[in-house]
């Protein structure tokens, strides 16, 4: 047995010829069934699949799509209910949540509940708004500097640390006391005095990236600097940039709210959360429902966003988790 | 370390001078002046007399020969007088310092007494019920404007309740009581810690958690030191430097969001103060207000900064 050293051909055969098809078979072996094999999943979908799984952030998901739809249907349900925003009845003022008014009259006798949905359109803008105009501010500078580095990462650290000094609410009722307070003009003030951290956030991720090797291939294949900041390093930076907004949405609402609650933000007659509230300063122990529910509706919303933005963060970069 | 302390002195003169430019051409690019503003309302006003009273003020000159005046005359220790109350700035200032430094100080007490031991007991006693009863209730409290629950306390403490006053800083005719003082300060302090309470919380609780992660917490038991000098010495003096860290932002917010506190509780603070300034562009009072307002933040974070690297010896400033 010279060819035992072999151990595919150890076996016994019964001919040469049935000795030879098995030779054949075992050296080349009958090809395997196509693995099963999910196709590759990009960085987006599976950071949306872990969102979808998070239950908590779909429950909040929920409730922000609820507070919008009632929300923008405001007019809708007033003209259903025979109500309308700001239709006074003197005679019916300070009531308290009964069947006809759910949430109560204010001192004009204006239904609460309805009121309230307007207002929840105001939240809604200036929280989106904000947080955009926040991106808008803080990406670009913070990629700007971090890219560059040197004298202008010096110019910006310089400028947030001013930013950062000044006490922000004094300088926000300055400005506050002379630009009309529409919506738009508020969202721009707010989020002029609030980029900071977002710029500080893009600034750092933007630094460790630069230092990548496709970030040096990008260089050595003569990219501009315009478009690697733009093409190579925004797209790893977005993720982390769309967490932060979720949460500055919550302060675009609370930053709202607390300026228009001291008196400085939306104007009466059109109501938002803010200063409903500011109103309801006068009345509180006579008509507590009137602080109670703007309070309420700030917090639901908040809540729910809050909480979409923490499932958002786990859902794209679970590192950043506490 | 007095190298150090006088060079952080020394670099915030440009800072506090650009905010000073900022905060003064934000002003006056305003396009009306005060008195244009306040004097719209009053038909028997014309405008010579508005031209005058704009010139009796220095409000016709160029921006920069204004602000070069003021500079001027702050750099003698002068902020100027408010355009309504005709009484000196700084001593319209000095008036109600004391009681908005109260309320902060005592927030920042409520904040660092009731936040770091509740994040510490959350941490060693991790997902038990109490640990996740504070975590849902701080995501809750969190997401209201802690002004807005000072309101409702106020409705029921002091409305309903009668536990507390309604507001202001003593009864009056009691001004030199303590009792009195401290019985109108709980409510205020207790609600302007929120926030403060629960970022400490927060800050305690995943940094015990981090330390007690760590071998030289091991190794500090594996030698057979007692639970209660590893807690003290190894686990909590290190979990406790970015809760330090992070005073200083505190104090930034606590003096900004004055303004929300005063109002609320009726405070008769420097926020409040700057409030109604703004509502009256009181041009010399929001400024001076935001210069002071700096300069203690900056102080604020000074303080932070040295306690560092008194707290952990591995910091040296030279």
């Amino acid at each position: 047995m010279a060819d035992t050293a072999h151990p595919l051909q150890s076996q016994p055969v019964a001919s040469p010829a049935g000795a030879a098809a098995a030779r054949e078979a075992v050296l080349r072996p009958a090809p395997l069934a196509p693995p099963m094999l999910r196709p590759a999943e990009g960085f987006w979908r599976s950071s949306l699949r872990r969102l979808w799984r998070n239950r908590i952030a779909m429950l909040a998901l929920a409730g922000l799509a609820l507070i919008i739809v009632l929300s923008f249907s405001a007019p809708l349900i007033a003209q259903v209910r025979g109500l309308d925003r700001d239709a006074m009845d003197l005679l019916n003022n300070y009531q308290r949540p009964n069947a006809k008014h759910w949430f109560g009259t204010d001192e004009y006798g204006r239904d609460y509940f309805i009121r309230l949905l307007y207002g929840g359109q105001i939240s809604i803008m200036m929280g989106f708004s904000v947080a955009l105009v926040i991106l808008a501010i803080g990406v670009p500078l913070g990629l700007i500097a971090g890219y560059y580095g040197g004298l202008i990462d010096d110019i910006f650290n310089w400028v947030v640390q001013i930013m950062v000094t000044t006490p922000t609410l004094f300088v926000l009722i300055l400005v506050a006391a002379w630009i009309p307070p529409t919506p738009l003009s508020l969202a721009l003030i707010i989020g002029a005095f609030n980029w900071m951290g977002n710029a500080r956030q893009a600034r750092g991720l933007t630094m460790q990236i630069k230092r990548m090797d496709y970030v040096l291939a990008a260089q050595a294949l003569g990219a501009s600097h315009t478009r690697i900041m733009v093409r190579h390093i925004m797209p790893n930076i977005l993720s982390l940039m769309i967490v932060l907004a979720g949460f500055d949405v919550v302060a675009g609402i609370l930053a709202e709210t607390g300026l228009s609650f001291l008196g400085l933000g939306i104007r009466p007659p059109l109501p938002s959360w803010g200063n409903m509230l500011h109103n309801a300063l006068n009345y509180a122990f006579k008509a507590p429902h009137l602080v109670v529910f703007p309070g309420l509706a700030v917090g639901f919303l908040v809540l729910c966003v809050y909480m979409l933005a923490d499932g958002l963060r786990d859902a794209f970069d679970p590192r950043l988790k506490e | 370390m007095r190298r150090y302390i006088l060079r952080r002195v020394l670099q915030a003169i440009p800072l506090l001078f650009v905010i000073s430019v900022i905060a003064f051409t934000l002003y006056r690019i305003a396009p009306n002046t005060p008195f244009r503003a306040e004097l719209a309302l009053n038909p028997e006003a014309t405008e010579e007399d508005i031209r005058r009273l704009e010139a009796k003020y220095g409000l016709d000159q160029p921006l920069p020969v204004q602000y070069a005046r003021w500079l001027w005359n702050v750099l003698h220790g002068d902020f100027g007088r408010s355009y309504f109350t005709k009484r000196p700035v700084m001593e319209m200032i000095l008036e109600r310092l004391p009681n908005t430094l109260t309320l902060t100080v005592s927030a920042f007490l409520v904040s660092l007494l009731a936040g770091v031991p509740l994040g510490i007991f959350s941490a060693l006693h991790r997902n038990s019920p109490i640990d996740n009863v504070l975590r849902v209730v701080a995501v809750f409290v969190t997401s209201l404007p802690s002004w807005w629950i000072g309101l409702v306390c106020i409705i029921i403490f002091a409305g309903q309740l009668r536990w507390f006053p309604h507001g202001g800083v003593y009864t009056i005719g009691k001004e030199w009581d303590l009792l009195d003082r401290l019985h109108h300060l709980v409510l205020p302090a207790l609600v302007a810690g929120i926030d403060g309470s629960i970022g400490y919380l927060r800050i305690m609780r995943s940094q015990t958690l981090e330390v007690l992660r760590q071998d030289y917490v091991r190794t500090a038991y594996a030698k057979g030191l007692s639970d209660r000098l590893v807690m003290w010495r190894h686990v909590l003096r290190n979990a406790f430097l970015p809760v330090w860290t992070s005073f200083g932002g505190l104090l930034a917010g606590l003096i900004g969001g004055a303004a929300f506190f005063e109002t609320v509780f009726s405070w008769p603070g420097v926020g409040r103060m700057v409030l109604e300034a703004a509502l009256k562009r009181d041009f010399p009072v929001i400024l001076a207000a935001t210069m002071i307002g700096a300069t203690l933040i900056l102080i604020g974070y000074l303080i932070v900064d040295i306690g560092y690297a008194w707290l952990d010896p591995r910091v040296r400033y030279d």
